[in-house]
């Protein structure tokens, strides 16, 4: 424990406890005999969660402190021996408090209290309220636990436990097949990612032994690998850099491993907002700012993650604008924008400039997105369905949704004012100081797509007319009850004032003190305003190019040239086929084959062979006393000459 | 008379007698085979015990032995081949199949 | 210290407990079978009370000896003149695994309450398996742990014979021969050390600098016969015919514990006594571990039977077992043994609950199985964490063991033990479709194909919930686990340092 803490060294351990605690409680003894009482523990906890982290965040942001606090840690694992030439390996649970990490506690916990709470009211006529009270605080400790970790190891092991909330919530409604499968590619897809991320790590250990965050981002652990021998002409630093890239390319939903995210949304919607769009999604990138200093001094990773993060935020932007359901237009927008946060951190000239704008997206886009899902859950509540097409005119009906949408739309849009604005800007301006100039561009016209596209799904949602589907249903059907526009509102006021707020607060106080001793490159100057001007531009031309086009009469029609983009360039059904290839016809049966036709057949032929020469051999014994005696004389007289020849030999005669 | 001119003699009438045992498929025949390889080898016990190769008592005791063992069991085998004989009228060896393991 | 050192009573009590009882449950009338079930249950609780405090004592009180020394040591003239002893002595692992034995016995126990068909041989015979397997664990003469082993395999033979299901008579055959095969390599091991040197005494045995050429020669026959027991692609066959046969508390017993006699003989005996040997030969073994963690995973997916999927699951993570073990390294030794007891514990549990599914619905192909999640709720969620573990989720034993396995091998610096660590690394991928596919194929569904059946009673809730529960004991902290682990193995990896 950290003495000049005080109090917060203890009270940071009850920001994971507190979560833990009621998924236990739940869990065991309330989830199934009274799901109310369980959907108010778990709220209560995570509520408690978020206040504690804010209280401990507030003071510690206030002071200069050149690495991470570990207000407690304990050991977990010990592998190896003392003294002897195979030197130990320790592997130790705690806590790691430094920007990085307190701002992703808050926000975690913040917008898992908010989710909470909405969906105490979502969910309450559901059969598995209790179920779902149990797996959403579980949730919430393991996203918790691994933004706080301390150590790789336990980043992974929250990684995976995250992984496994995430599967159990997409395959909620475990009766529908189709979540069913949704859940099981999400799980497949990320596993087969995760894969690579515990070779990254089994590689950092071995060369480093110690997987202390503090150790590993330190200069001269840095210094070690680089000197290191590589293969393959590529230095141990970028292989380790690029396999938890890897790691994270598929938990973060990175083109193409995306394909798992937009199924996702088939688990309910504050799943999807919470999960699927603010927090867990954000892992890979967070592991990724975790790790900046060490994948700074890797130029292939950084150009890989740039690449990666561009092709995505373009590609997922180009497909959301084709689709019809209301949350895989939000899914692929939240893979789109994650696409966003990895350019960003690949445009290492910027250095600093650049893990902020990336960490600064992660924060504004957390709030924007969370409130649209959420609002989005509003609507699907009321009418019943996902279909846009079968939407229309639900601003009337649901006005303080409408507003709300529309804010977080303007400000995942960039449009000047709102939160999303600030992180674009950085974003654009961290690529142009990389000298990406290009690649500035076409984020920035990325941009003018995302503009379009969400201000396509605003209008087709809560503009244009009432159609005749929803007009059956009664008025009371559309409620804008307390418990669920509180949260919305908070989010949009967020939404609205982060930028202002954050844009000033994370320049002076989080980035800048906290990283003046990583060796990340001074700031260039900065971008040309006229970039930032472009950029307005170009997203004001998506909104009013969408307005133009989705004003007037509906048109359920999408011209025959975007079908590869409706169907997501056909990924998904190549995926399949791939699984399908892979597991069910070539390999699978190949391996079943060999160990059936081969190996179990030759043991089983062992038996064959015994029959065969018995079958032989009992010719010979057909019960005759004179055959026996025949064959006796003969072998007795093979004996002797036997006997006589060696006996000879020897001279023993 | 010498050891060698004997024990041919012996060597012979033990041919005899395996021919007579394997060849024969009378029963009768195959016990007089039987009963000619084992004077066979009272010959030689005798010649080597006359000839002073062995202890001079050992060779008639043991001839005495298998003389008295041979007749023993002649009269078991005989009494078998009588009541056979009562039973099926047949002394072929080769169908003489009753206690043979079904196969 | 004269309690614990010379004294052989508590560690003979384990195995003579588990005979007694047999002999007890022998001499009770047929008819009384609920009486032979409640004093099966005394004895297992017997069992496990003792294992308890055992584990207590050797856990608390190794770090008082020097590391390598057994507790409870104590040799016994037994065979005078072929210098044989009845000897006896504990360390941590040994002490661990005996634990383990006595938790398996016990759920077993609760889980076949309602064997009703020759209930007082089934007890009989189970109760002689336990003393077998209880006499390997403690005995640290060649030739009485051979003894042992050879006990269990009667009963074995008999229970899956008498008591399995499907095409049992000839999996109990295969099971036997198979194992009959890998005791003549075990004994020509054996003699083939005694014929050297003239002692059984492993202890003896592991003190001495044994010459290269029969290292060299007795290592590679020692590793396959207790390959072949602990699933050694491709000597694996036996297990998935016979645990699938087998009934439930059977499998239950084989798959978790008697497999590991062979992990635990390649430590104790194979690696401990002939270092040299084992230097030269761990490369070979290690490649055949890791196809047979790779070829498991694979042939798993394609299984209908749950028992077979289970069984081949068990294939390959026993693989991972050996594979630590040739890193020969303390990582690897540690991570295999860690990975007997996390494995153990949960090949137990998903056979009960195999069990369990098996005799509500009387069937075990998936794909007659589907939405059972409505009417078993208990079981579908216990059978869930199961897979999760199964496929190596944290927080579970198996993630530790899978952990500090694919460290050790990576450790070595070396290609060959890279590349393999990297295949069985490419397993887990596996690992999550086969499992998942079954999950989901037996549990979750639009509606149940078997509604209205009755979800998990009390007695099978206890065991099942107690294995989740040391599984994540294990996976949570596993600390204190793995360094009573590494006290015991120091020696070994001293030796292999050599």
């Amino acid at each position: 424990m950290n003495d000049s803490l005080g109090w917060s060294s203890q009270a940071s351990l009850w920001i994971l406890l507190l979560p833990f605690c009621a998924f236990v409680v739940n869990g065991i003894f309330l989830g199934h005999r009274s799901p109310k009482l369980a959907a108010g523990l778990a709220t209560l906890a995570t509520a408690g969660s978020a206040l504690l982290s804010i209280c401990i965040a507030i003071p510690l942001l206030q002071v200069k402190f050149l690495q991470g606090i570990i207000p407690w840690s304990f050991e977990w694992l010990q592998i190896g021996i003392e003294n002897s030439p195979q030197a130990e390996f320790q592997i130790s649970m705690g806590m790691y408090l430094d920007g990085l990490s307190l701002v992703m506690l808050c926000l975690v916990s913040f917008l898992s209290f908010l989710v909470h709470f909405y969906s105490l009211a979502y969910m309450q006529e559901d059969k598995g309220l209790g179920r779902f009270f149990t797996l959403l605080p579980l949730f919430t400790f393991a996203m918790l636990g691994m933004v706080a970790a301390s150590n790789l190891v336990q980043i992974f092991v929250f990684w995976e436990l995250v992984g496994a909330c995430s599967y159990f919530l997409i395959g909620f409604w475990f009766h529908k097949p189709s979540a069913i499968r949704a859940s099981k590619k999400a799980f497949w897809i990320t596993s087969f990612s995760d894969v690579f991320f515990l070779a990254g790590l089994l590689l950092l250990a071995v060369e480093t032994r110690d997987l202390n965050i503090a150790h590993l981002i330190s200069a001269e652990t840095i210094q070690q690998l680089l000197q290191s021998p590589g293969f393959w002409g590529i230095s141990r630093l970028s292989w380790a850099a690029m396999l938890l890239l890897i790691g994270a390319w598929g938990k973060s939903a990175l083109f193409p491993l995306h394909i798992w995210l937009p199924d996702a949304m088939e688990g309910p919607t504050p799943v999807s907002s919470l999960l699927h769009s603010a927090t867990m999604v954000v892992a890979g990138v967070f592991l990724m700012a975790r790790f900046t200093p060490l994948l700074q001094n890797s130029q292939i990773a950084m150009t890989v993650t740039m690449t990666a993060g561009l092709t995505t935020a373009a590609f997922a932007a180009l497909v959301a604008c084709f689709q019809w359901d209301i949350k895989r237009i939000l899914a692929f927008s939240t893979v789109s924008q994650l696409g966003y946060m990895l350019f960003a951190l690949g445009c290492s000239g910027a250095g600093l400039l650049a893990y902020q704008a990336s960490v600064f997206h992660i924060f504004t886009h957390a709030f924007a997105k969370c409130m649209l899902f959420l609002c989005a859950g509003v609507v699907i509540h009321s009418i019943h369905f996902n279909d846009l097409r079968k939407m229309g005119g639900l601003g009337k009906t649901l006005p303080l949704t409408c507003i709300a949408f529309w804010i977080g739309v303007l400000s995942l849009s960039g449009v000047p004012g709102f939160s999303g604005f600030f992180s674009k800007e950085a974003i654009v301006q961290a690529a142009w100081n990389s000298s990406y100039h290009w690649q500035a561009v076409t984020a920035v016209m990325v941009g003018g797509i995302s503009s379009f596209y969400l201000a396509r799904l605003a209008l087709l949602t809560f503009h244009g007319p009432t159609d005749q589907n929803q007009s059956k249903l009664s008025p009371s059907k559309y409620k804008e009850s307390f418990v669920w526009m509180t949260p919305i509102v908070i989010l949009a006021a967020l939404t609205l004032g982060a930028g202002w707020l954050s844009h000033q607060w994370f320049e002076k106080q989080f980035y800048i003190k906290l990283f003046d001793s990583l060796s990340l490159g001074e700031n260039h100057a900065a971008a040309p305003a006229a970039l930032v001007y472009v950029a307005i531009a170009v997203a004001g031309l998506g909104l009013l190019l969408a307005l133009a086009i989705f004003r007037g009469p509906r048109r359920h029609k999408l011209p025959t040239w975007s079908h590869p983009l409706q169907n997501g360039l056909y990924l998904d059904t190549l995926a399949e086929t791939m699984y399908q290839l892979v597991f069910h016809k070539f390999l699978g049966p190949l391996f079943y084959a060999f160990d059936k036709w081969i190996i179990d057949a030759a043991v089983n032929s062992c038996n064959q062979i015994f029959h065969f020469f018995a079958r032989y051999m009992r010719q010979w014994h057909n019960g005759q006393v004179q055959r026996y005696a025949f064959v006796s004389a003969i072998g007795f007289v093979f004996l002797f000459i036997i006997a006589h020849f060696f006996l000879t030999q020897s001279g023993m005669r | 008379m010498n050891l060698a001119s004997l024990l041919l003699v012996s060597a012979l009438l033990f041919g005899i007698g395996l021919f007579g045992f394997l060849a024969r498929r009378n029963i009768i025949a195959a016990l007089i085979g039987i009963e000619l390889m084992l004077n066979a080898s009272i010959i030689n016990l005798v010649a080597f015990s006359r000839f002073g190769h062995t202890d001079a008592a050992a060779g008639p005791v043991f001839a005495l032995f298998i003389i008295a063992i041979t007749s023993a069991e002649m009269a078991v085998a005989l009494a078998l081949v009588v009541s056979l004989h009562r039973k099926s009228h047949d002394l072929r060896l080769e169908n003489l199949t009753k206690l043979r393991d079904v196969q | 210290m004269n309690a614990i050192n010379g004294n052989h009573w508590p560690l003979t009590l384990s195995w003579l407990i588990p005979a007694f009882t047999a002999l007890v449950i022998l001499l009770v009338p047929k008819a009384l079978s609920t009486s032979i079930k409640w004093i099966s249950l005394l004895s297992a609780s017997l069992s496990l009370i003792l294992s308890i405090v055992l584990t207590t004592v050797v856990l608390t009180k190794q770090t008082l000896f020097d590391s390598g020394s057994y507790l409870f040591n104590a040799k016994i003239s037994w065979f005078p003149a072929l210098n044989i002893y009845y000897q006896t002595g504990v360390d941590s692992v040994s002490v661990l695994l005996g634990l383990l034995a006595a938790i398996i016995l016990w759920a077993g126990v609760l889980v076949s309450w309602k064997q009703e068909h020759r209930s007082k041989e089934f007890f009989t015979l189970i109760f002689i398996l336990a003393s077998g397997v209880f006499g390997c664990f403690i005995t640290l003469d060649l030739f009485t742990f051979f003894l042992f082993n050879e006990i269990t395999l009667i009963p074995t033979y008999l229970l899956i014979g008498i008591f399995g299901s499907g095409n049992k008579e000839k999996a109990a055959m295969k099971l036997n021969l198979m194992l009959f095969l890998a005791s003549a390599f075990i004994l020509t091991g054996f003699l083939g050390l005694y014929a050297a040197t003239g002692s059984f005494d492993s202890n003896y045995l592991s003190s001495i600098t044994l010459p290269f050429e029969l290292q060299y020669w007795i290592f590679p026959v020692l590793f396959l016969g207790f390959g072949v027991l602990g699933a050694l692609f491709p000597l694996h066959t036996w297990s998935p015919d016979g645990h699938s046969s087998a009934p439930t508390a059977v499998s239950m017993f084989l798959a978790g514990i008697h497999m590991k006699l062979g992990g635990y003989g390649c430590l104790r005996f194979a690696i401990q006594m002939l270092p040299e040997g084992a230097a030269v030969w761990a490369d070979s073994f290690a490649v055949l571990a890791v196809l047979g963690i790779v070829a498991g995973a694979w042939v798993a997916l394609k299984q209908k039977d749950l028992k077979y999927i289970n069984a081949y699951s068990s294939v390959s993570h026993c693989g991972l077992v050996l594979f630590g073990f040739c890193s020969l390294n303390a990582a690897g030794l540690a991570g295999g043994v860690f990975q007997m007891l996390a494995h153990g514990l949960l090949t137990a549990l998903i056979f009960a609950l195999i069990g369990i599914v098996y005799a509500r619905t009387h069937t075990r192909n998936i794909d007659q199985l589907h939405g059972l999640m409505h009417s078993i709720p208990f079981v579908g969620v216990t059978f869930t964490l199961a897979g999760l573990a199964a496929l190596g989720l944290p927080g579970f034993g198996g993630f530790v063991a899978e952990l500090t396995v694919l460290f050790a091998a990576w450790q070595r610096h070396y290609l060959l033990s890279t590349i393999l660590a990297i295949l069985a690394l490419s397993a887990i991928v596996v690992t999550s479709v086969y499992i998942l596919r079954m999950l989901h194929q037996v549990f979750s569904g639009e509606k149940s194909s078997h509604p209205g059946i009755l979800d998990a009673t009390l007695r099978e809730k206890i065991p099942i919930l107690g294995l989740i529960g040391l599984l994540l004991v294990l996976g949570f902290y596993p600390k204190p686990v793995m360094d009573a682990i590494h006290h015991a193995i120091s020696p070994i990896v001293k030796a292999l340092e050599r």
